[in-house]
């Protein structure tokens, strides 16, 4: 039997005695003036002041002392260890869940070996008849083993844990294990987390919380003093070269220990071959940016590692992404016969500018057009054009069914039948031109910029096009309110939507050049066109790595990698999909459900059937916080868990250190109630010397 | 009733009364009875000292009687000891002038100054009435507050004027005083109870306007114990009961001085005022009553005598 103190560092707090002390010394009691018959003889006598010294009351000096020091040992939450009782235990009295931290950074060095062996004491102390439960937890927990009697299945649930790639959540599995723990009718129950508590482990203001009465003992995994550095990020950084892109990669890397790293090594790993190796030494807790270089062609996609050497803590040592080429934007520019060859020269530049992603634009004369013209087509832009008819109007239809967008710019050159209504893919139908000149020029107005294809009109003060002089414009009627996303000051349909099948089509009213309007003159131009198009082009941004605890839609991953849309259209139709994990397990995925739980570090491939034999691969990394092993207070942390008061009583949760012993932590019930009664008793006394003294 | 023994006292036989117990009894009259019939028992002395010549009755003598009073001519003819009684006539006025500013109402124990002050004048005018004298009384603070004239009958309002004074203001002398010397028309005694808080001069001219009218003064000075010796007050200041003023105390330097200043004053006082040929009683409220009865009364004796 013992006691200790769960926050000893409230102890400081009797130096709070130094308090009752200093007034008793010092008071200058002015408000209790002693009522005197007559200052007469007082006053004429030379008063030298100064202040009393002399202790007055000694014994409400003492306890208010005591008080103090009562309330200092009470926030201390003192405990007691008592040797658990075994005859009192025998049976099913004990209920203990076994919380094991298998977070990454339980891979370092002999974390993993120390919080099995201390796992397996914690079976090994069960009585006959004890049951116990073992969860597993990093971001998430797991019931490796229910509540059982039976010890060897406990052992064999251990034996078959292993530590992972997650970042580590404590409070979910303190809750977790105190859920299991909720319902038992033990006398005993407990909890062992073993973990090596690291202090990124719990969110502020979330340590988890407890069903009353369940005692926490906390197991705490002892790191050594380990060198550990890591590969927190890597950006990217693109720039158009010729028929490719030069990718710049710049790795972070930071010394998360105190210890310094001398003459590691540093590589660049392409596809599994090695590019590049370079010696690094850092300081403790420096950190240091590497860059690397690549220059990979259109439709390249290459597996890039960085890694470090060995050091205490081997799972952070890598960084894994995947690269691509330079990913374009299919552009196909359908233009009238006779049009002048400048006349989308604006729109060329526009898109012209920027490679990420890029818009590769092929022309066609509509009369020209042919079917694989339209096939190899991620957005269609029919500039001042008629609508193609016949097959070409079929495809272009089936086209935008597929998905494809199609933006028309309609002018004087928007001449033929259009496909309206049900059967047709323009939002409206096309009037005649109006001229607008002089004091009447139009403007812009009443753009929808929520709207993703004006997306760049979004942010306070990214302007709009508003400026922009129009001064012809063809009519578009029978456009519903909300497919209309921007209209001239006279209210007629500047801009609008319609959606055919899976595609969209965009129809605006006048030029993309200056021949009707000063629009590409505007500044707001060049963002106006390349989102609009992007958003036609259902354009996703390629995603280079995701974390460890992410859930990856595939087939939105797949969209946006150059060359997938083939794989991202076998995934919506609901393919058999396998996926084999970076430590080489296989599983089949739910047919319509290209969901991924990320939980290994490394490149997982997907496998689609239909997806043109090409495998889907994407990277994933430990989040950084998990590499950060400094250890948060134990203390602290079990005297900030919730503890839920259950229905018979007001027990609260407790903690020890020691398997075979039983904690009681409520003599700081105790004695807060002794310190309310000798508040009491103090106010008492104090009330009758103050007003024995007015009495007098 | 506890009585206690004063050995310290010059009045030998005499039984004293705590007056902590006196505040016990609810009643001022049985006050003043209780201590004036202990007194008188103790004096062994005849309650009537009247001087009157008009003859009244003979009664037996009785050891203790004074022998000068044994009528010769009746032991002629009866061969027996016989005194001769006179009828007892009014001999003097007695005014008791009493100090109720707030400063009497100071007390340490159970009896305040002004509780002293009311029996130590509720007995001399008991005292006086079974001497025939006519007794009246004057409450002052810094001005007259009430009067009741000299009389054989008014004792009655005396008494109740005494237990209904209440200290609401501050002490004065100077215009209390010439009020009473002009008011009191036949000569007499007056008998002035208070703390004495006033500077000696003051005093002295105050009552020399009742010696020159021909009154014989005498005067109690009544403090209590916390007053003669600083009290060992937890309060870091003291502030006077009748201005509110307040003034820091530092008891370890000024309990030597203020006891000092203390007899100093009570020493000018009662050589000033004898020089004035004024008599100057001082009482502490823990002193018996009784004590200062016989002061009073050993006073009034010599008072008649050499008149």
């Amino acid at each position: 039997m013992g006691v200790g103190l769960i926050a000893p560092l409230f102890l400081a707090g009797l130096a709070a005695v130094a308090i009752p002390i200093l007034v008793h010394l010092v008071r200058r009691d002015e408000r209790t003036s002693f009522a005197f018959p007559s200052l007469m003889f007082l006053k004429a006598i030379p008063v030298r002041e100064h202040r009393r010294r002399t202790i007055r009351h000694w014994w409400l000096l003492a306890l208010r002392c005591l008080i103090v020091a009562l309330l200092s040992f009470a926030f201390a939450k003192p405990f007691i260890e008592r040797a658990a009782n075994s005859a009192a235990t025998s049976g099913n009295d004990r209920d203990r869940v076994i919380v094991l931290d298998r977070s990454l950074s339980m891979q370092s060095a002999s974390r993993w070996g120390q919080a099995l062996k201390m796992a397996r004491e914690s079976i090994d102390t069960l009585d006959d008849g004890d049951r116990g439960a073992l969860v597993l937890f990093d971001y998430e927990t797991l019931l490796a083993q229910e509540l059982t009697a039976d010890h060897g299945l406990l052992r064999g649930a251990l034996a078959n844990a292993e530590a992972g790639d997650g970042d580590t959540d404590l409070a979910g599995a303190v809750t977790r294990g105190g859920d299991l723990l909720e319902k038992s009718n033990a006398r005993v129950r407990e909890i062992v987390l073993v973990s090596d508590f690291q202090g990124t482990a719990v969110e502020a203001n979330h340590n988890g919380r407890l069903p009353g009465g369940v005692v926490i003992i906390p197991r705490a995994v002892v790191a050594g003093g380990e060198a550990n550095a890591s590969i927190a990020a890597v950006t990217l950084a693109r720039k158009a070269l010729g028929s490719g892109d030069a990718v710049e990669l710049t790795a972070r890397i930071l010394n998360t220990s105190p210890l310094a790293i001398v003459d590691t090594d540093l590589v660049m790993e392409v596809d599994g071959q090695q590019r590049e190796r370079r010696i690094l030494s850092l300081d403790p807790g420096e950190s240091r940016d590497a860059v690397f270089r690549l220059v990979l062609a259109a439709d390249e996609l290459v597996r890039v590692r960085i890694g470090l050497g060995d050091d205490g803590l081997q799972a952070d040592n890598s960084f894994h992404l995947l690269v691509n080429g330079p990913s374009a934007i299919a552009t196909l520019l359908l233009e009238g016969r006779g049009a002048a060859p400048d006349k989308s020269l604006h729109l060329r530049q526009a898109l012209g500018q920027g490679a990420s992603p890029g818009f590769r634009i092929t022309s066609r004369f509509v009369s020209q057009l042919r079917g694989s013209d339209i096939q190899n087509a991620d957005v269609i832009v029919i500039d001042d054009a008629p609508i193609p008819g016949g097959n070409l109007g079929d495809d272009l239809r089936g086209f935008v069914h597929s998905g494809g967008g199609l933006l028309i710019i309609a002018a004087a050159g928007s001449q033929g039948t259009w496909p309206g209504g049900e059967q047709g893919i323009v939002p409206g139908q096309l009037g005649p031109t109006v001229a607008r000149s002089g004091s009447e020029v139009g403007r812009l107005l009443r753009m929808d910029a929520l709207h993703p294809a004006l997306a760049a009109f979004a942010g306070a003060d990214s302007g709009d096009l508003s400026a922009a002089q129009i001064s012809r414009y063809r009519t578009l009627t029978g456009v519903a309110d909300n497919a209309v996303l921007a209209s001239y000051d006279d209210g007629n349909v500047a801009i609008a939507e319609r959606a055919v099948g899976r595609g969209r089509v965009l129809v605006v009213t006048t030029t993309l050049d200056p021949s009707w309007n000063t629009l590409a003159l505007q500044p707001g131009y060049l963002p106006f066109v390349q989102e609009a198009l992007k958003y036609l082009a259902s354009h996703v941004p390629a995603t280079h790595s995701v974390a460890v605890g992410e859930t990856l839609d595939l087939e939105s991953y797949a969209r946006g990698l150059p060359g997938y849309a083939r794989v991202a259209a076998a995934l919506s139709r609901g393919a058999v999909t396998t996926l084999r994990t970076p430590s080489g397990r296989q599983r089949h995925l739910v047919p319509g459900e290209a969901f991924v739980d990320v939980r290994e570090a490394g490149f997982y491939e997907v496998h689609v059937s239909g997806g043109g034999g090409r495998s889907l691969v994407f990277a994933a990394n430990p989040l950084p916080r998990e590499f950060h092993l400094t250890p948060l207070d134990v203390d602290s942390f079990i005297a900030d868990i919730d503890v839920q008061i259950d229905s018979g009583g007001t027990e609260q949760g407790i903690s020890t250190r020691d398997l075979d012993t039983v904690v009681d932590q409520r003599a700081w019930w105790f004695l807060l109630l002794a310190c309310a009664l000798l508040l009491a008793l103090d106010t008492l006394f104090s009330n009758r010397l103050s007003s024995s003294v007015m009495r007098s | 009733m506890k009585l206690t023994r004063d050995t310290a006292t010059h009045t030998p036989g005499s039984r004293f009364i705590d007056p902590q117990v006196l505040t016990r009894l609810s009643s001022l009259e049985l006050i003043a009875k209780t201590v004036v019939s202990g007194f008188i028992s103790g004096l062994h002395r005849a309650p009537y000292l009247g001087l009157s010549t008009d003859f009244a009755e003979h009664r037996a003598y009785m050891p203790g009687d004074d022998v000068r009073r044994i009528d010769w001519r009746v032991y002629g003819r009866t061969d027996r000891l016989f005194l001769r009684q006179f009828q007892a006539e009014t001999n003097t006025n007695l005014t008791i002038a009493l100090d109720i500013s707030k400063s009497m109402a100071f007390r340490s124990g159970t009896v305040s100054k002004l509780d002293y002050g009311r029996f130590l004048a509720a007995s001399i005018g008991y005292l006086s009435l079974q001497q025939r004298d006519r007794v009246g009384l004057v409450t002052f603070d810094e001005d007259l507050v009430t009067m009741v004239p000299p009389s054989i009958k008014h004792f009655d309002r005396v008494l109740h004027e005494l237990e209904t004074a209440t200290p609401t203001r501050a002490g004065g002398f100077e215009k209390p005083i010439a009020t009473i010397a002009r008011t009191l028309g036949k000569r007499g005694i007056v008998a002035v109870i208070s703390d004495l808080y006033v500077d000696p001069k003051v005093l002295l001219d105050s009552l020399a306007e009742l010696r020159h009218r021909g009154h014989d003064v005498l005067v109690f000075h009544i403090l209590d114990s916390h007053e003669v010796t600083l009290p060992d007050a937890d309060a870091r200041q003291f502030q006077d009961m009748e201005s509110g003023a307040r003034l820091p105390v530092v008891h370890e330097q000024m309990r030597k001085s203020y006891a000092s200043a203390v007899a100093e004053h009570r020493e000018t006082l009662h050589r000033r005022l004898g020089e004035q040929r004024i008599d100057y009683r001082f009482f502490d409220t823990t002193q018996p009553l009784d004590h200062a009865l016989f002061e009073y009364l050993t006073e009034r004796q010599y008072r008649i005598r050499v008149r």
